[in-house]
């Protein structure tokens, strides 16, 4: 099988100091890939070239067959990747529908009223809440808002950056029912960066460890969860524990 | 002794005006987050670009023309002076705006001289009573396209998916290129719209008085009061303030303090800027992120 996203030799610089090593990952057609690395690993840099919030200079990004080499943000969404960025980034003056109507924005003959309701139908809440302003919700609505949001351009991919940051566990596991859910309905491909590496390695099939702009592990997920570094850095007992970046 | 109508239906047209160039600062704000000082001098190239084209127009057509001059000039700063300034940040975009409203007004002053001109009403004929007070059948005109201008801008803003679009990208930027929304497309329909507004609104004033090339700047500053009163964001208030204005300045006029309205005015914006930051809205909107 052809992977439906490809990322090679990834490079990427704020100003002149180089955050991403030539970074390279893939994902199949209805896989959930996990990313999870230590605080400034570049995990949040890597999703957002892919999504071109920030430049490609260096290396190659495919969705499917195609090579995004020359693509806008807003291609990138109408090929069907989508991000659901950190710290959610809802719009925070406007109403949770407004939200979700401009999900839609890069398809205008999409029916719009019709993806809502599948997003209301996963998310009840946000339907109560339609009439809402985003930056009103809690954060656990606004995380379910901003995938919405993300449900609402048809994706075939879907990247997150750590949906359960600062959620309670309930909610986390919510979040992480849905994304499996999402996979099972609509065969999306999801690629999730996780500080939460518990409930991440549950989810996914395979995973990757990021660390210092290089990826420096990868296989399944039951060989991620044996892994010793990753049991004691990101799985250990001690929630204080020092992420030392792996090496090999 | 003027009566209370004199003085609404005298305040009533000027409003209008400062309430458009108003409304013109808030939709660039809206979208970009920056001030767009540069709004009086575009609005009297629409106000000159009415003057050109009623010598083959019949006014209603010169207006529109003036409408698209001011729109034109207005995208084109976009592209010329603000577009490639995007990296150094909303101050340097706002003082940038300043010195393309001289610039503007240098160039027209070349190609007009300094004169005052005029054209022809939209409908002849004396000017209407009502109830003991008189207006121009222009005034009527100026206040009606200001009003339909209001109903256009509203359902843009809040019923069409580009008009969300384009407030989306002042709420949050970031969110906005999230779901694909082109920013540069967006500001250019902004910078479109805003000099549209002020261009039609200040060319539709033309026939009732006259223009002059100079007029563009003390316009743009009480506008920007407008604009304030409206919270930067809020169309519908912006009118009301523009409205507001005007009363103040006709009121200032006809009392004993007839050589200091423009004083009085702008002594006005410095105590509202204190006193009330978020002008005639319940509170200031969320700084972009
Ligand atoms: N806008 C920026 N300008 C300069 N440096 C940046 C910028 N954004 C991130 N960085 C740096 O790039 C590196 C990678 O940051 P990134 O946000 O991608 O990490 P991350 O893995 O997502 O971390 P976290 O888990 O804390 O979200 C960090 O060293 C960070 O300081
Ligand atoms: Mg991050």
């Amino acid at each position: 099988m052809s992977a439906i996203l490809r990322v090679s030799n990834l490079r990427f610089s704020y100003g002149r100091t180089e955050v991403l090593h030539g970074v390279s990952l893939y994902a199949d057609e209805g896989e959930i890939v996990t990313i999870i690395g230590p605080n400034g690993a570049g995990k949040s840099t890597l999703l957002n070239v892919v999504a071109r919030s920030h430049r490609l200079r260096s290396g190659e990004v495919s969705l499917g067959a195609t090579d995004t080499a020359a693509f806008s943000q807003a291609a990138v969404v109408k090929h069907g990747c989508v991000l659901v960025p950190e710290g959610r980034q809802v719009f925070s003056s406007l109403t949770v529908r407004d939200n979700l109507v401009l999900g839609g924005f890069t398809d205008r003959r999409a029916n719009r009223k019709r993806l809502m309701e599948d997003v209301f139908s996963v998310f009840p809440r946000l339907e109560e809440r339609s009439a809402q302003l985003a930056g009103t919700l809690s954060g656990g609505e606004q995380q379910m808002l901003a995938i919405g949001r993300a449900i609402m351009s048809q994706p075939t991919v879907m990247l997150l950056d750590e949906p359960s940051l600062g959620l309670a566990p309930q909610m986390t596991a919510r979040i992480m029912a849905v994304l499996g859910e999402l996979r099972e309905r609509n065969g999306l491909t999801i690629v999730l960066v996780e500080q939460n590496a518990h409930a991440a390695l549950e989810l996914a099939d395979r995973g990757y460890l990021l660390s210092g702009g290089a990826m420096v592990l990868e296989g399944t997920a039951e060989k991620l969860r044996a892994d010793k570094t990753i049991q004691h850095v990101y799985l250990g007992a001690s929630p204080d524990a020092d992420p030392v970046p792996a090496t090999g | 002794m003027e009566t209370v109508m004199q003085l609404f239906l005298t305040a009533l047209p000027a409003g209008a005006i400062y309430g458009a160039l108003g409304v013109a600062y808030v939709i660039v704000h809206r979208m970009t987050g920056m001030v767009n000082f540069a709004v009086g001098d575009i609005a009297v190239v629409g106000a000159f670009g009415a003057v050109v084209a009623s010598a083959v127009l019949p006014p209603i057509g010169a207006i529109l023309v003036g409408a698209i001059s001011a729109g034109v000039v207005s995208v084109l700063m976009y592209f010329l002076a603000i577009h490639p300034l995007r990296k150094q940040g909303l101050m340097v975009q706002t003082i940038v705006t300043l010195g393309v409203g001289i610039a503007v007004r240098s160039a027209l002053q070349l190609v007009f001289g300094t004169g005052p001109y005029q054209f022809a009403p939209i409908t002849a004929g004396p000017a209407i009573e009502i109830a003991g007070g008189v207006i121009y059948r222009q005034s009527i005109w100026v206040v009606v396209i200001t009003v339909a201008a209001y109903i256009g801008l509203a359902y843009f803003f809040n019923r069409t998916l580009t008009g969300k679009a384009l407030s989306a990208c002042a709420v949050n930027r970031y969110a906005a290129g999230i779901v694909g929304i082109n920013l540069v497309v967006m500001a250019t329909i902004a910078f479109a719209l805003s000099g549209a507004v002020a261009g039609v609104v200040l060319a539709a004033q033309v026939p009732s008085s006259f223009i002059t090339i100079g007029a563009g700047f003390a316009l743009g500053l009480k506008g920007f009061i407008a604009a304030i009163l409206g919270g930067f964001h809020n169309i519908g208030l912006t009118l009301v303030g523009g409205f507001l204005i005007a009363i103040v300045e006709t009121l200032a006029a006809v009392s004993v303090f007839t050589e200091h309205a423009p004083t009085i005015v702008f002594s006005l914006l410095i105590v509202l800027l204190i006193l009330r930051p978020q002008g005639l809205t319940r509170k200031l909107v969320a700084e972009r992120v």
